[in-house]
Order: C-alpha cells, then structure tokens, then sequence
C-alpha cells in the first residue's frame, strides 16, 4: 500500500489560536496605555496592528501548538501533533482498536496493546478522515499484522 | 454490507451522538470483543456523568454518579439455537463482564434478521436481574421484546 499523508487545517483550532493572540496583545496595549497615558486610549490604527499581528502569531501558535500531520501504510504509522508530539509506530505493537468520541462529535481511532498497556490515539476528525471507516480500516491493518507476527 | 453491520453503525451511532446521550455518555466503542467464549459484535462503553460546556459539566459533576455502564450487541444468527441454554450461558458471560469491568449495568441486545423463537421471547422477558437490561431486535420488523425490569423497559426507545 503507497504511503498515505493527511494534514488539513483546523479552522476551529487556528480560530481559536488567532483569538488567543489578539486577547493577549489587547490585553497588553490597554495595559502598556494606561500605565503610560492613566486612561485608555483607542487608536484604531493600533487595533488594525494587533488583528494583523494576531493573525500571524495565531498561525504560528496554530502550526506549533494544534496543527496534525498523519501518515500511513500498511506497515504502520507517523503522527505528528504540532511540533510538540510526535509518534511513529507499527500497526504490529497493537493488538485492540476502538472508536473514541472525545467531546461534541470530535473522534479518535484508539489503538491498544493490552499486554503492554499502551495505547496511541489517532485523531481522525482533526484530519477530516471518516472515523467509522477508518476505524474498521485500522482494525483490518492490526489484524493482518497480528497474522503476519503470528 | 449486511444489514445487521448497518444496525450495528445506526446503533452506535444512536448511542454516541444521538439519544444514548440522554442515558449516558457512551464514548467508547469496540467491534468483535470475546466475552467469556461469547464473540459481541459490538460493546460500547460509557459512564452516566455526562459531559457539556462549562456549567452543564459542573452540574453533572456535583449531582451525577459517576458509574460506568456498558451496551453489548450480539448477533443472534451466530447462536446455534436461541433457547433457555443459551441465554444461561449469555447471562453467565453477561455477569463475568459487569463484574470484571465494575459496572453498574449493562444493556444486551441480541438481534438478528428474522424473529426470534417464542419460547425464547417469554424467556428475556421474564428476566429481572437488576443490572441487566436484555431485549431482542428483529432489525427486518423492528420488533423488540425486553426483560421486564427497570433497565430492560428503558431499552427500546434507544435500540431501535
């Protein structure tokens, strides 16, 4: 099976990181303002300043902190979490598979090794992938590594 | 794909996002699980403190007990015969799991394509073991009979 790559872009997460960025840098200017002036002062240049700043800090923040990277084969798989985390294993290390709703209709694929106890979730919604479907592909990659290991 | 792996997607999908969400949080879902010699189609585990945004959550958290709880779908046509012997045997695999994974209670459903043998309806129907609600869904007609206690009573609304 040829590689599989899948890297979409989270509106929702990049939304929320653009927000993150521009409530820090307004809470920052009124802050700088009143210290400096004793009253707060909008400048609406300023505020044009810190939406365009936001925009690419909340880019960044996005691509460090939420942005997903997936590959596989029929070998195994690469998850990449930001650039905070990240998985490289084989469908063989695991021996049971579930479908996990994490919270409002956001999915993972959760792959366990019940003797080791470990467990790797694959979060198929952040990279726009069917979880149902792709849980029973998963499912037919660890049988088949379990056969060929056997 | 037959129509008893559509039921199997329709009922999960009806337990996690759909009205199971009114029971419990059913978040967990696995496919052909080995309970006691008995293959389950489907177990979806959850537990009965829901979740929510911020002050639905807190809600759940001071005033829901935290138990957790369990659907197991079987598929009848795997049975060699649905009778009294079976659903000892079922029952017995029932019991083994609710205690090892400490659950409070636990749904069965058996269905198949096709009705089920009568004396076989009057048997789940007269069951009334507290933490086990047992029901039969012929997913051609979509009758379903269930054990006549509090969790069995509870189940068609959900299973269908």
């Amino acid at each position: 099976m040829m590689r599989k790559d899948f890297s979409r872009v989270q509106v929702s997460k990049l939304v929320w990181a653009f927000c993150l960025v521009l409530m820090f840098l307004t809470v920052l200017y009124f802050t700088t303002v009143y210290i400096a002036f004793g009253s707060f002062i909008v400048v609406q240049l300023v505020l044009i300043i810190n939406l365009l700043l936001a925009s690419i800090g909340g880019w960044y923040l996005y691509m460090y902190r939420y942005h997903t990277k997936f590959s596989f084969d029929n070998l195994g798989f690469s998850l990449e979490v930001g650039k905070r985390e990240k998985v490289t294993k084989r469908w063989s290390d695991f021996n049971q598979v579930s479908l996990v709703n994490v919270a409002h209709g956001e999915f993972v694929v959760r792959l366990y090794n019940t003797k080791t106890g470990d467990l790797v979730d694959l979060p198929v919604s952040a990279v726009k992938l069917d979880p149902s479907s792709f849980r029973f592909e998963v499912m037919r990659l660890v049988g088949e590594a379990s056969v060929k290991r056997s | 794909m037959s129509r008893l792996d559509d039921y199997l997607l329709h009922l999960e999908k009806e337990l996690m996002v759909g009205k199971g969400v009114w029971v419990a949080d059913f978040k967990e879902s696995f496919r052909n699980v080995e309970i006691n010699g008995i293959q389950f189609d489907m177990v979806v585990r959850g537990n009965t403190r829901t979740k929510g945004l911020f002050l639905s959550r807190l809600f759940a958290f001071l005033t829901m007990p935290n138990y957790q709880v369990a659907c197991l779908v079987f598929n009848g046509e795997q049975a060699k015969s649905l009778d009294n012997q079976f659903l000892d045997l079922f029952l017995k695999a029932a019991e083994g799991y609710i205690k090892k994974n400490e659950l409070a209670w636990a749904w069965f459903v058996i269905a198949q394509a096709g009705d089920f043998p009568e004396a076989f309806k009057i048997a789940v129907s007269n069951l009334s073991i507290k933490e086990i609600g047992v029901a039969l869904i012929d997913i051609d007609s979509g009758a379903v009979t269930s054990s006549k206690n509090y969790l069995g009573m509870a189940m068609p609304r959900y299973i269908k």
